[in-house]
């Protein structure tokens, strides 16, 4: 799989093969600038995908056509990003709801389940009506786990989901994280720069590893 | 979903966007006001006068004519000898005449001479006739019928009695004093310059000129070659209904041509749409002026809402992320762009409404306009609807520029 941003000759990624088990925890870490963003995106369906094949649970992302895409990110894939990760003017169960009614999710069953997840993540449910921005770093992280939890996806894309956060909290969070993922038993792909969560994972792989663009462009150096 | 969204991300914005909004709503108020005003002053103009086939003058211009015989603006030139009034009248296919004598005043309000074929066969609107409010048409010399603006705004009532000034100013150094009028009919409102004007006798302002058969003529004679006057053989104008309209331009190609002195017979109908005419120049470049106020506002909201794209880079990320479609967010913008235009256009509406409603009574006071308070014509809909499209349009540019940033080269995590 190869992949150039539109009108660059270089690519960004050059990746023979990479694959992540049903239910298996990675921690795939990489420097900024090793192209971890942008395989997400295209595991994601967010980038469309030009050279090579991207497989998730058996569908070919470069052959779906953008809604089918987006459907399918709906419904399989949960995300949570680094910080700014709701609707700041929503309210936190708008914000849940979204994702919720973009997967088809019937209104009753998301609210059983957004109770149940802020239980499990420790949220008050008095939380619901609060708008997003009103919200701790910390307890906007874990709305965002919620929310990308609500579908019960297969897949969930976490990208540096602790870097906004302090020491002591990192590991409370990559642990509630976990703990709430095993009630599905969905995926993770767990992207930071910082190895001292590796060992929260089953497996790490480092995007050096994966990306020959980065091997290229070490030789250089040397 | 995405009409809330959207309601919520223009609260979340409340600054920019009730600036927009006030924009807009000032915009709305200037298109609908000079449409309403303007829609309600034609309508105005044109129930002036109804029913009558054609107004005699002398030789003047048609707008001319027009102007002092039925708007008593302005001032005859000349006036039309008994001879010609009574041959003309006298015609087999004339079927009625009301005489016309204009040049007095009372208090700033006009006075017209005529006689009782005025009640009778005068028309207004859709054909609507005169009605009194209260008394009845003068049977006698020294009677006077008052239009309901000039009662009400005087406060006269039946049986008060009133002199006339000669001339048109409010105040007036020659007062006919020895011939007062004595009030005996006021007129149902009409919306039209009758409710302005005091109508009496012909014989009465003959008199009161010292003219006819009561007094000796006193005061008038250095003034009368200055400014002329209607003498009691001579009547200002005249109009004239006929047995069959399919006479009329016989008669007014006779009256015309008329060899006695020189005459000008017009069709209302035509004189009217002619002077119209003339303000219609001013009517289009008012259109104009409130078509580019409201361009200005709509170019306001796609400002707006394409200056509120950059710091939603994040957001449209993140609507995208959860699997939200581009075109939904296309839609998302387009529908902010139309709460805010849709509002705008509510309020601009509810102000206009106030304000017609604070202000209709000056209205018909000053101007004589009697205006509907409610702005909403079918023609105003149609602006609005076009309003709404135009927004629609130029909100095109914001919504295609989220679009576009929702597809991928921007999306960054």
């Amino acid at each position: 799989m190869n992949f150039k941003w539109p009108g660059s000759s270089n690519p960004v990624l050059d990746i023979s093969e990479f694959n992540v088990e049903r239910g298996e925890r990675l921690f795939l870490y990489g420097a900024s600038g090793s192209g971890k963003s942008t395989l997400l995106s295209l595991i994601a369906g967010l980038l469309p995908s030009k050279e090579g094949e991207i497989h998730v649970l058996e569908q070919d992302m470069s052959k779906m056509g953008d809604r089918a895409k987006d459907r399918f990110r709906a419904k399989h894939i949960g995300f949570v990003f680094q910080q700014f990760n709701l609707i700041p003017y929503l309210d936190v169960e708008s914000n849940i709801g979204l994702a919720a009614s973009l997967a088809g999710l019937s209104k009753i069953e998301t609210k059983q389940r957004t109770l149940a997840l802020l239980d499990a993540l420790l949220i008050d449910a008095r939380f619901l009506s609060q708008r997003a921005d009103k919200l701790s770093i910390g307890q906007q992280q874990r709305v965002a786990v919620a929310r990308a939890l609500i579908n019960e996806p297969e897949v969930l894309i976490a990208d540096e989901p602790t870097s906004s956060l302090d020491e002591e909290a990192k590991d409370e969070f990559i642990e509630l994280l976990l703990r709430t993922q095993q009630r599905t038993g969905a995926s993770v792909i767990f992207v930071s720069h910082d190895r001292s969560l590796m060992k929260h994972f089953d497996r790490t792989q480092s995007m050096t590893d994966i990306n020959r663009v980065l091997a290229h462009r070490g030789s250089h150096v040397i | 979903m995405l009409f809330s969204i959207a309601w919520k991300s223009l609260l979340n914005r409340k600054v920019s966007v009730a600036l927009t909004l006030a924009s807009l709503t000032l915009s709305v108020i200037v298109v609908v006001g000079v449409e309403h005003i303007r829609s309600q002053a034609r309508e105005s103009f044109d129930r002036t006068v109804s029913g009558v086939d054609l107004i005699v003058g002398a030789r003047t211009s048609q707008i001319n004519l027009l102007l002092y015989s039925v708007f008593r603006i302005g001032n005859a030139t000349n006036g039309i000898s008994s001879e010609s009034y009574e041959l003309i009248a006298g015609d087999p296919r004339v079927a009625w005449t009301i005489p016309l004598s204009l040049g007095d005043s009372h208090r700033g309000y006009r006075v017209l001479g005529t006689d009782s074929n005025f009640f009778e066969h005068f028309r207004y609107a859709q054909q609507n006739s005169l009605e009194f409010e209260q008394g009845k048409a003068f049977s006698t010399e020294f009677e006077t019928v008052l239009g309901a603006e000039v009662a009400r705004q005087l406060g006269y009532k039946i049986g008060d009695t009133i002199t006339l000034s000669h001339g048109l100013g409010q105040i007036s150094f020659s007062n006919h004093e020895s011939t007062p009028f004595t009030v005996s009919g006021i007129l149902d409102a009409t919306g039209t310059p009758v409710d302005q004007t005091l109508h009496v006798t012909l014989e009465g302002l003959d008199a009161a000129h010292g003219l006819g058969s009561h007094e000796d003529s006193h005061l008038h004679d250095d003034e009368a070659s200055e400014e002329h006057h209607i003498s009691s053989n001579e009547v200002t104008a005249f109009m004239l209904g006929l047995h069959s309209r399919m006479s009329v331009f016989d008669i007014q190609g006779a009256i015309n041509e008329y060899t006695g002195e020189p005459l000008l017979a017009i069709l209302p109908g035509v004189a009217l749409a002619q002077l119209w005419e003339v303000m219609g120049s001013v009517e289009n470049i008012l259109a104009l002026i409130s078509a580019l106020v409201m361009l200005a506002s709509l170019l306001g909201i796609a400002t707006m809402l394409f200056a509120s794209m950059r710091e939603r880079q994040r957001e449209i990320f993140l609507f995208r992320s959860v699997g939200m479609h581009s075109t939904s967010i296309f839609f998302l913008i387009e529908i902010e762009a139309i709460l805010i235009t849709t509002l705008g256009i509510g309020l601009g509406l509810g102000f206009v409404w106030i304000a017609l409603s604070a202000g209709q009574n000056h209205l018909s006071q000053e101007y004589g306009l009697m205006i509907d308070t409610f702005p909403l014509s079918p023609s105003i809909a149609a602006y609005l609807g076009v309003i709404l499209l135009a927004s629609l349009i130029l909100s095109l540019l914001p919504g295609l520029a989220a679009y576009r940033s929702s597809l991928g080269s921007k999306l960054k995590f």
